[in-house]
């Protein structure tokens, strides 16, 4: 890999709109860190691990900063203490990132057996974002294990990786009509919980191609299957297939990349609302696959997406507010943040099918990616795939899964085999 | 392994299914977790704290114990004072041993439990200001030396030190307008904390110069 030439000033910069939110709601039992991880086809090799991170760093700057408070802002900073270290996973997944025990850095580079996991703040990238370095360090540490590997870069960067970190939201936002955060209280998944700081998790993989067919019959996308799967799993569990004064509101991030042309690797994604009101008792699947789908399209529109950031960052333009110290910000963020929180059942999002060059492919086994928890949202799930695997997890900090449950059998009921892998919680 | 209540075949070479609880097959075939087993370990670290929480909480019942049988010999709410010294210390212990902060904002917090225990034995003793008046600028000039140390130590980046010395010029202006109120009676103490930390202050913008400045720059961008 090639060096990059050493820079003598510490370079700082500020956060994204979306990034000003996770600093200041992380904490342990919400700790705001998503976790993507690339199964080999071998066993890791940490020393190599440590080398190919230690070599790629240096490019991302997105990645190889420090986080600072301001009076009014916090901001990053580039970190000069070297790579962080590589170690064997010894904590559940998605568990908070202590910076000081990680060299100052927001992300961190864990293994087990055949994979590697990039967990990572929030604040510093989305899972686009996380991706891009994940694959990149991949990329490097087979080139090191692998040295027969025949790559066309001849061992700089991939094509596919993006070293762009403007703040997307402020370059594409426009002034805002007003409105205000969703107040509407939404249907909770509560139950008996796991240990304060545990997480389940429980990855369930299909087939693309059997799925892609499936949804044909019906007239929908993946994304939106999956969502209204998952609905009906609460409705049918949580609910009991009853009819309810509450809606079931699912928080669909997308990314905005595609539609407003930009490559930055920082945050840039909205969340959308797939809202379905139980009107009757045990409505069918189909129905609310109709509605959650309609309720999806309705959002996905430029104009509506371009609407719902130019809201939060006209908060973050506003003088009077820029002026208000970070200590006060926080209090009214969070405040918000609550508030918010009361209105969303949980959060599905969906990485899409994660492009290998190919000269890689036969090196990869599998991708997957997870979420941690958070207020109100005590399960959550990750969509994702590579070649015709597509993998869904479930992380949840309650004891009951027959929600995963419900959501898996739909998908066999359909059609679709269904292979289980969890994290031994439920096992025991 | 397929769990056939289910429907899904299980990769994970549990015994029982994660989700109905129905034991499995076990196949012939070696199968390794894909995840390492960390529940216990876990466990372990969280009984700790709680064993030393608990240590404070039996020590200052049995002072309260003591106390309100001997309240007639000793009318004194003497427990009360301990408990308070006792929880400064506790408080202190945690400050300086927890992880998850750096030490300035571990400075920030030893200032604020100083603050909040001179403010307590001013209300015990019944000094009515004493406390207060004489420990704020001894205060204020501790964690001057403190800073100064810090910075020394750490003389790469004492820079970063810039805010907390900010704070200190602030926090000295309030004791002198509480001098000047009245409220507070000790001059030349207040007035030595006061010029000792604006020196400070100063001395570290002009002869940091740019570094201290971009600093600050970082520190107060709107």
């Amino acid at each position: 890999m090639r060096e990059r030439k050493s820079r003598t000033e510490i370079g700082w910069e500020k956060l994204d709109n979306t990034a000003n939110l996770f600093p200041v709601i992380a904490t342990e039992r919400m700790t705001n860190v998503y976790r993507i991880a690339f199964t080999l086809t071998e066993k890791i090799i940490p020393e190599k691990l440590e080398e190919a991170l230690h070599n790629i760093l240096p490019w991302f700057d997105y990645m190889n900063v420090r986080m600072r408070t301001g009076m009014f802002w916090y901001y990053f900073e580039r970190n000069t203490n070297g790579a962080p270290v590589v170690r064997e996973e010894n904590t559940f997944p998605c568990s908070y990132i202590e910076s000081r025990d990680n060299k100052y850095y927001l992300f961190r580079v864990t293994y087990y057996e055949c994979r590697i996991n990039l967990e990572v703040f929030h604040v510093l990238a989305d899972g686009m974002g996380g991706i891009n370095f994940l694959r990149e360090l991949t990329y490097e540490y087979l080139r090191l294990v692998n040295p027969s590997i025949q790559d066309e870069n001849e061992g700089f960067l991939s094509e596919q990786t993006s070293l762009n970190a403007e703040d997307g939201y402020l370059k594409n936002y426009r002034h805002p009509e007003k409105k205000s955060y969703r107040k509407v209280n939404a249907v909770h998944v509560t139950g008996e919980k796991l240990m304060r700081g545990e997480l389940g998790v429980i990855h369930g993989y299909l087939s693309v191609q059997s799925l892609k067919e499936h949804c044909k019959k019906f007239n929908v996308s993946i994304n939106e299957y999956l969502t209204a799967a998952f609905v009906y799993a609460i409705y049918v569990e949580a609910l009991h297939g009853m009819a309810g004064k509450k809606p079931i509101v699912v928080c669909v991030p997308v990314n905005l990349r595609k539609l407003f042309g930009s490559v930055t690797a920082r945050n840039f994604f909205v969340m959308v609302s797939a809202a379905y009101l139980p009107e009757k008792d045990n409505e069918d699947f189909e129905t609310i696959l109709e509605k959650v789908a309609e309720s999806l399209r309705e959002q996905l529109t430029k104009e509506a997406l371009e609407k719902l950031f130019s809201y939060n960052v006209s908060n973050q333009k506003n003088k009077a507010l820029r002026i208000v110290p970070l200590f006060l910000k926080k209090l009214a963020i969070k405040f918000v943040y609550r508030m918010s929180a009361k209105a969303t059942t949980t959060t599905i999002t969906n990485l899409g099918n994660i492009e290998i060059e190919d000269a890689y492919r036969p090196y990869i086994k599998r991708i997957q990616a997870l979420l941690s928890a958070s207020t109100g949202q005590n399960m959550k799930a990750t969509v994702c795939s590579y070649g015709d695997e597509l993998v869904v997890s479930f992380s949840s900090i309650l004891k009951d899964n027959s929600v995963q449950r419900r959501f898996f059998r739909k998908i066999v009921e359909d059609g679709i085999s269904v292979q289980i892998e969890t994290n031994g919680l439920w096992s025991e | 392994m397929r769990c056939n209540h289910c429907g899904f075949e299980i990769l994970d070479g549990s015994p029982v299914c994660p989700f109905c609880k129905m034991a499995l097959r076990q196949g012939n075939t070696e199968v390794s977790n894909a995840y390492p087993e960390i529940r216990e370990q876990f466990r372990r670290r969280k009984r700790i704290l709680a064993a030393v929480l608990f240590f404070v909480i039996m020590v200052e019942s049995i002072l309260v114990l003591i106390n309100v049988f001997t309240l007639e010999a000793n009318p004194y709410p003497w427990s009360v004072l301990l408990g308070g010294i006792l929880v400064f210390l506790f408080l202190c212990l945690w400050n300086i041993f927890r992880v998850r902060v750096g030490h300035i904002a571990k400075i920030y917090m030893q200032m604020g439990l100083f603050l909040l225990l001179l403010l307590f034995l001013d209300k015990m003793l019944g000094k009515h200001g004493v406390f207060i008046g004489y420990g704020l600028p001894i205060l204020i000039d501790s964690f001057l030396v403190v800073i100064l140390f810090c910075m020394l130590v750490n003389h790469k980046n004492y820079q970063n030190y810039i805010l907390l010395q900010f704070f200190m010029v602030m926090f000295s202006a309030v004791t002198l307008l509480l001098m000047v109120t009245g409220v507070l009676k000790n001059q030349k103490l207040i007035s030595t904390s006061l010029v000792a930390s604006v020196l400070f202050f100063l001395g570290t913008v002009m002869l940091g110069h740019r570094k201290v400045r971009q600093e600050l720059k970082r520190k107060f961008h709107i």
